[in-house]
């Protein structure tokens, strides 16, 4: 099978050969990147030429995994216009290339697009987007019962942050915004309102949510991935000893808005 | 237990867009098709979906990543994850393509062709003979259409599909709109591929709507009805072969929930009835 694995090798460098984004939502495909063995290898026929043939499939690959991450970030495309998002996702995913798992496509559009755009904004609206959908696909966790509850402080069980649960900052009110394009509804233009917060972006069942709250919760919940709860209290307390007023407030909270999971010890 | 669907049935590809509202009147169709990659991994707003359409209807698995005509090891893994997904569902079948999808680190996440030869076939049905002798449910290859043809190709199209499927002992999942976008795209009798298709191996048939580009090249896009030539040769298929399962595909640009079932009933009511045949799909692991 080395033939066959030499055509494959041919083929996978001529589709995934980058398009040409000139302006004006126009793509071109420059088909001087084509390894000319492969071109020989497909006879052009009924007036479609082999590059043509060739140049169905590469447009195939690179417009399924943008509009993918289209898909993935409405709000950078909505603050960016898809003009120039276009071609800002075939530069991350020429240094990105997919895996097999697509949900997981636009892990690191966030990072990257900070490293690339002047403004902020587009990176802040890709974390945004980026939380909605990991809060989205995280596996789910027992929530507490009431008798877990009642067992809290046997030392037989614990509360751990549901996988769900996305903790980030913004600038902007984003979440509103976010929720109209996903309905399909009419929104206006730009950015949203100024609204500078930390959030919890969370999911009960089908139903994803995203509150505002207080910094000192966020350091908390940020602490508590990965930690068990005592340790992270014992850290917020010992920084911040205010915090400790707040703790039974926040658990009615979590428990409310299904932050928490339960894990026996 | 392997909820088997009537000979004639009427499905649908289940997508996650119409769960709602075939969840609460899917009436008109007889069983589900969904993407079997969809449903493999751990979030449980897939798996609850999923358990929903169950509940309702047989859910026939269908994938797109297994690999057949590839040239990296088989991903075991994989199709057992799928196996085991299939006993949970009690899926009938599973079915995937006669394609490639990767080269070492690389995915296409498309449906690739290789030249039409012996040597190839061979290497695609001892592949397809490890996925069915790994599955529990009977396997199904989906014919695959294409926009390139390869001058290293020694067999027809319909040659190296028969020469994979028999060699492996497996089933044909027949894609009728793949057949008609190859025979446009390469120009060959769509009439000549039927008539070598060996009706009794078919789990059930696919039909879908494409794009003609501006060129004439067409391509499987399936974002718009069944054209009328599809349903011709969906009806010649069905004299020739029929009773078989059918499942209508819309994948892009979808249209509502009604509108996807009322194809469905096209697709009954453009077929006629004159055909005789096995009332039940009789369906084993080969």
């Amino acid at each position: 099978m080395n033939a066959l694995r030499d055509f494959q090798r041919r083929w996978a460098e001529s589709t995934s050969a980058p398009l040409q984004f000139p302006g004006q939502g126009r793509t071109e495909i420059p088909e001087e990147d084509y390894d000319t063995q492969i071109l020989l290898e497909i006879p052009g026929s009924k007036g479609v030429p082999a590059a043509a043939r060739l140049g169905a499939y590469r447009l195939q690959y690179w417009f399924r995994l943008i509009t993918l991450l289209q898909k993935d970030f409405p709000l950078v495309g909505h603050i960016l216009g898809w003009e120039e998002f276009n071609p800002l996702a075939a530069r991350y995913l020429q240094a990105h290339p997919p895996a097999e798992d697509l949900d997981r496509l636009g892990d690191l559009f966030p990072t990257w697009l900070r490293a690339q755009a002047p403004s902020t904004l587009p990176a802040e609206a890709a974390r945004v987007d980026l939380a909605w959908n990991q809060a989205f696909s995280a596996r789910e966790l027992p929530a507490p019962s009431p008798v877990d509850l009642d067992r809290l402080g046997s030392g037989e069980i614990g509360i751990v942050l549901q996988p769900a649960v996305r903790i980030l900052s913004a600038t902007r009110d984003w979440f509103p915004l976010r929720i109209s394009i996903l309905q399909e509804q009419p929104v206006p233009g730009g950015s949203p309102r100024p609204l500078r917060s930390a959030w919890v972006v969370s999911r009960t069942g089908s139903v994803l949510r995203a509150e505002p709250v207080e910094p000192l919760l966020a350091v908390f919940l940020r602490d508590l991935r990965g930690r068990p709860w005592i340790d992270a209290l014992e850290r917020l307390v010992g920084k911040h000893p205010e915090a400790a007023g707040s703790i039974s407030g926040w658990f009615a909270r979590g428990l409310a808005l299904g932050w928490w999971a339960v894990e026996t010890c | 237990m392997s909820r088997a669907f009537a000979r004639d049935a009427v499905g649908v590809g289940l997508r996650p867009p119409h769960f709602a509202d075939a969840f609460q009147d899917p009436s008109g169709v007889d069983f589900f098709e969904v993407i079997a990659e969809n449903y493999l991994g751990t979030g449980p707003v897939p798996a609850a979906n999923l358990e929903k359409a169950r509940n309702l209807r047989p859910v026939a698995l269908h994938g797109v990543s297994l690999d057949l005509l590839g040239t990296d090891p088989l991903d075991l893994d994989h199709v057992r994850r799928v196996g085991a997904l299939a006993e949970h569902l009690g899926a009938p079948c599973f079915s995937d393509h006669l394609c490639w999808t990767r080269l070492d680190t690389w995915r296409s996440h498309d449906l690739l062709p290789t030249p039409f030869t012996e040597e190839i076939a061979d290497h695609a049905a001892r592949r397809a003979e490890i996925v069915q002798g790994t599955l529990s449910v009977p396997f199904g290859i989906e014919n695959l259409s294409s926009y390139a043809a390869f001058s290293g190709s020694t067999l027809t199209e319909w040659e190296f599909y028969r020469r994979v499927v028999d060699g492996a002992r497996v089933w044909r999942m027949l894609d009728i709109n793949n057949i008609f976008v190859s025979a446009r795209n390469h120009d060959f009798d769509p009439r000549a591929y039927l008539e070598s298709v060996d009706w009794d191996r078919v789990l059930y048939v696919h039909l879908a709507g494409h794009h003609i580009r501006p060129d004439g090249l067409r391509i499987d896009t399936h974002d718009a009805p069944v054209c009328a030539e599809v349903w011709d040769l969906y009806r010649d298929a069905w004299t020739l072969g029929g009773p078989f399962p059918t499942v209508i595909e819309w994948d892009d640009n979808l249209p509502s929930w009604a509108r996807l079932v009322e194809e469905a009933t096209s697709a009954r009511r453009r077929r006629g009835s004159d055909v005789a045949g096995p009332e039940r799909i009789a369906l084993e692991a080969a």
